[in-house]
């Protein structure tokens, strides 16, 4: 019995292809949950956002990408 | 009937020149079999003669390899091989380099074929196997005694005068050549044919293979969310400032731990982003951008989710092999799993 998770990553592609069950978009290779050209505060509201739907993902039972 | 004549390859350390220290020594050949050699005329038997071995250096051969090359097979040539056999090298990046390079060396020069030895992961597999016959091995000299064995068996082969059509079926890595084929039936028959038969849990044979990566089954979450412990794991190559455990920034076969407990976000006095495959310099800026430990414990302040686990666990995924994915992976989770993780989310670069 395995340990449920969610992948944030930018290459969706590749983590369907190996099977990685509950994908969720994050925002760059280079920053997968943040983005310089935000302030502090924009940056934390794209984590947080991400985050809820990671958690989201969590809930779900991996038959298909969360987000 | 005289036997077929072969020559076989070694380095420092087969070739009982020495360890580490011998790793410089200059092209040499002796006659007669040696080490390994004698092994493997056991396995060829009569018929068959290891005329000499040649020695080289596994740094000698890197530092120069087009010459060193050049020397053994002046060397090799005084006794008219009908056959070279290097190594076997296994997972050993420097002598399959020296393997692989005489290889193709002997084969355009001499005309004769040339084979050797090499295990999977060995990047010597992937730059000569289009070139020579690599013999699939097992990743350690642990495997000596049946390398040889098959070795000999594909000797022999050559020996009689057979060609080598599909590598793969002879116990080496493919050439991956694609050669035109003319079939009886077109395509579109051949495809609706092999559907068929996997529909009807028949045995088929793909035309075209793709790499399988093994499916696993997503793990369900086994507690309410809100009571739920939740790790952050990484493949950004998170380290505590400093590297003290001396992480790879790649090719990575073990993962590190950093102590969140208590922590309200990330610092850059505290951690770092050490990983050869992205430009790291934006999270290394914000190493939340990497891991979103400030988020999280907002999140965790407002009951989103239970608790956040005391230990992130990271690791640098750049090159990382399917082998050593499945291990660190499998480490991971049985460690959150005696530390009572319920869930984890993975950010990924």
């Amino acid at each position: 019995m395995g340990i449920a998770t969610a992948q944030v990553c930018s290459m969706r592609q590749v983590a369907t292809m190996v099977g990685s069950p509950r994908i969720v978009t994050g925002k760059s290779v280079l920053h997968p949950v943040g983005d310089p050209i935000l302030d502090l505060a924009g940056e934390r509201a794209l984590r947080r956002r991400i985050l809820l739907d990671a958690l989201k993902a969590l809930e779900s039972d991996g038959s298909r990408d969360a987000a | 009937m005289e036997s077929f004549r072969i020559v076989h390859y070694l380095n420092q350390f087969f070739g009982q020149l020495g360890g580490e220290a011998a790793a410089g020594a200059p092209p040499q050949i002796k006659p007669g079999a040696l080490g390994p050699g004698r092994v493997l005329q056991g396995e060829l038997g009569e018929g068959f003669e290891i005329v000499a071995t040649a020695i080289c250096g596994d740094n000698r051969f890197a530092d120069a390899p087009e010459a060193a090359a050049d020397e053994l097979v002046g060397l090799i040539a005084e006794f008219r091989p009908q056959l070279v056999i290097a190594g076997p090298a296994f997972n050993s990046g420097r002598y399959g380099q020296s393997c692989g390079t005489l290889c193709a060396a002997v084969q355009d020069r001499l005309g004769i074929p040339a084979i050797t030895g090499m295990y999977e992961e060995n990047p010597g597999v992937e730059q000569f196997r289009r070139r020579i016959l690599i013999v699939r091995t097992g990743a350690t000299a642990r495997s000596m005694a049946e390398t040889l064995r098959n070795l000999a068996a594909l000797t022999r082969r050559i020996a009689a005068g057979e060609a080598i059509e599909r590598p793969a079926d002879a116990g080496c890595f493919p050439h991956g050549l694609k050669r035109p084929v003319v079939r009886e039936e077109n395509a579109a028959k051949r495809a609706v044919d092999m559907l068929l038969k996997k529909l009807g849990g028949e045995p088929f044979a793909t035309e075209v293979s793709v790499p399988s990566f093994d499916r696993v089954a997503p793990a369900k979450l086994g507690a309410p969310l809100a009571a739920a412990t939740v790790a952050l794991v990484t493949d950004g190559g998170l380290v505590v400032r400093g590297n003290p455990e001396r992480m790879p920034n790649g090719y990575c076969d073990r993962f590190t731990t950093i102590p969140v407990s208590g922590l309200e976000r990330f610092t850059t006095d505290l951690v770092e982003a050490h990983h050869g495959g992205y430009d790291t310099q934006f999270v290394n800026q914000d190493l939340n951008r990497l891991v979103p430990l400030d988020a999280m414990r907002e999140l965790e302040r407002e009951g989103a989710f239970g608790r956040l686990h005391e230990t992130v666990y990271a690791t640098a995924g750049l090159g990382m092999s399917l082998t050593n994915a499945r291990k660190i992976g499998r480490e991971i989770g049985a460690r959150l799993r005696q530390e009572g993780v319920q869930a984890v989310i993975l950010t990924s670069t």
